[in-house]
């Protein structure tokens, strides 16, 4: 699982964004805007770490997060990004 | 409430929809407001959208709409980081292009010594027929299939017009499609050779300089030809060919601490020559400080009034070209920071800047870029502690490495950017928010 090639993540002010350029942005058209806990999943995606390990993760940074419901989160996620074609 | 001229889309998509909020909103930091005959334009320079205020309306009515296009904005809102990600991420956006821009030095020798001349004790060089050959080699190479600018320049481009002829001669023979410009002081043009550059080399604009009248300018070039009593007289004459020949001129008026009234005198010397001619175009540049020139004792505010007067002449005279607003955003700051534009020196070194030392080259013209480091040096900006509180910030770009502005902000720079910014918001409501082409009178071509 990785960010696909051509996508720009960049912090825009107070939000999160994720930008198609080049050829990603030939078939993914818009822009993603991801809350605090999107954006901290990217970047676990684009440290190269997998779904559990992610949601271990987020389990330290956000309190009162259970490993499931933090993998729930994840996967969900995930599969948005997947369907977007955002991640590959 | 009325849109004058539309925002940028892409923008808008970065900025996303205004949140709704209870918190207090106050008019963004990038506004800016200018009375008009019907009421009051608001000109927001992260978007780009130009709005009519009616007399009759104030902003209280407008409120929820002013929220949605972004002049209204949150009080807490932290507008200049987001800015500042802004205009990184346009940066990231932009497609790579191929190199189609090319400024182009057949020799640093100059046959004038103008006293406030930035290449003093810079090398002598004119390109070789070898490199030139070479240099068209390597347009070939690196532009793909895109039409091609080229910009001559020097020392004077005109001194070694062989050069020119070798690399154009070599691109029309395979078709490809160029065109020119060029910044010469004009001296050495006769009929013959604007002929040539016209149907040869494919010379669509040139930007001549003039530093005042007759005498002040014979004195201020200092030509070697010793024995011409007035090289202005046939500079004169060859911007009436170049004119004649269809070429675009853009005279240039060189304005230093000691020649204003002079240059006044010389807008009405080409009035009287000149009115009418639709291709001419006339402009006052300052003359920058790069340690060559002299110390302009005048004040920053006098020569901005010196400036703005003399404009205002110009304008009356026909000379000065008015320019719109412009859909897209500036992403980049000039060709030093742009990835389509490159300059070769006369012994095929690659460099980003015209103004830059000779021993900063990235690469050469048989090998291409060696130093991506130096180019990427050459695009990183600086901000200063007044960018913060700058309606300018969103367009503005700064670049650290430049010569002119030495990573400060001078208050002649900002006040000139605010004068020809209003000028734009103007001329767009004068125009019914028409767009006119993208053009700038103030530096090289490219």
């Amino acid at each position: 699982m990785k960010p696909r090639e051509g996508i720009i993540s960049s912090s825009m002010g107070d939000e999160f964004v994720l930008v198609p350029v080049g050829d990603a942005a030939k078939d993914i058209h818009g822009i993603v805007r991801l809350n605090d806990t999107g954006s901290f999943i990217w970047k676990g995606i684009e440290q190269g770490l997998d779904e559990q390990e992610i949601a271990r993760r987020l389990t330290q940074e956000y309190q009162g997060v259970d490993l499931d419901g933090a993998l729930a989160a994840v996967r969900d996620l995930v599969r948005r990004l997947r369907d977007a074609k955002l991640v590959e | 409430m009325q849109t004058v001229f539309p925002p940028n889309n892409a923008v808008l998509a970065l900025l996303g929809a205004p949140k709704q909020t209870e918190e207090a909103l106050r008019l963004t930091r990038w506004c800016i407001r200018l009375s008009c005959d019907s009421g009051t334009l608001l000109y927001n320079t992260l978007t780009g959208e130009l709005l009519l205020l009616p007399a009759a309306e104030d902003t209280d009515q407008n409120r929820a709409v002013l929220l949605q296009k972004h002049f209204l904005v949150p009080e807490s809102l932290d507008e200049f980081a987001r800015a500042r990600d802004f205009k990184r991420i346009l940066c990231l956006m932009q497609p790579k292009t191929a190199v189609d821009c090319f400024l182009i030095y057949p020799t640093t020798e100059c046959n004038a010594r103008c006293y406030y001349c930035y290449e003093f004790g810079r090398p002598k060089m004119t390109m070789s027929d070898r490199t030139a050959d070479e240099t068209a080699d390597y347009i070939l190479r690196v532009s793909g299939d895109s039409s091609v600018n080229i910009t001559w320049f020097g020392g004077e481009p005109l001194f070694n017009s062989r050069a020119i002829d070798r690399i154009t001669d070599r691109l029309r023979r395979v078709g490809k499609p160029f065109r020119s410009s060029m910044i010469s002081n004009g001296y050495l043009f006769d009929a013959d050779l604007v002929e040539t550059a016209v149907q040869s080399w494919k010379l669509h604009e040139i930007q001549v300089p003039l530093d005042g009248t007759e005498a002040v300018y014979n004195r201020a070039k200092a030509f070697q030809y010793r024995d011409d009593p007035s090289p202005f007289r046939r500079v004169m004459r060859n911007i009436s060919l170049l004119l004649d020949a269809g070429v675009t001129v853009s005279v240039r008026l060189n304005l230093g601490a000691e020649n204003y009234e002079d240059i006044k005198s010389l807008i009405g010397g080409l009035d009287a020559a000149f009115r009418g001619r639709g291709n001419l175009r006339v402009y006052v540049g300052m003359l920058r400080d790069f340690g060559t020139a002299p110390q302009n004792s005048v004040s920053w505010e006098e020569r901005l009034r010196r400036w703005v007067e003399l404009s205002a002449a110009l304008s009356e005279s026909g000379f000065r070209k008015r320019f719109t607003l412009k859909k897209k955003p500036n992403v980049f700051c000039c060709m030093a920071d742009s990835d389509n534009a490159v300059t070769i020196l006369p012994d095929g070194s690659l460099g980003r800047c015209e103004h830059e030392d000779l021993d900063e080259s990235v690469g050469n013209i048989r090998d291409g870029v060696l130093d991506p480091a130096r180019v990427a040096a050459w695009k990183e900006n600086v901000e200063v502690a007044d960018c913060r509180e700058c309606a300018l910030f969103p367009r503005c770009r700064r670049l650290k490495k430049c010569a002119w502005t030495k990573g400060t902000c001078e208050p002649l720079d900002r006040a000139l950017f605010f004068r020809r910014l209003e000028d734009e918001i103007l001329y767009t409501y004068e125009t019914g928010g028409r767009e006119c082409q993208s053009e700038d009178t103030d530096d090289a071509v490219c």
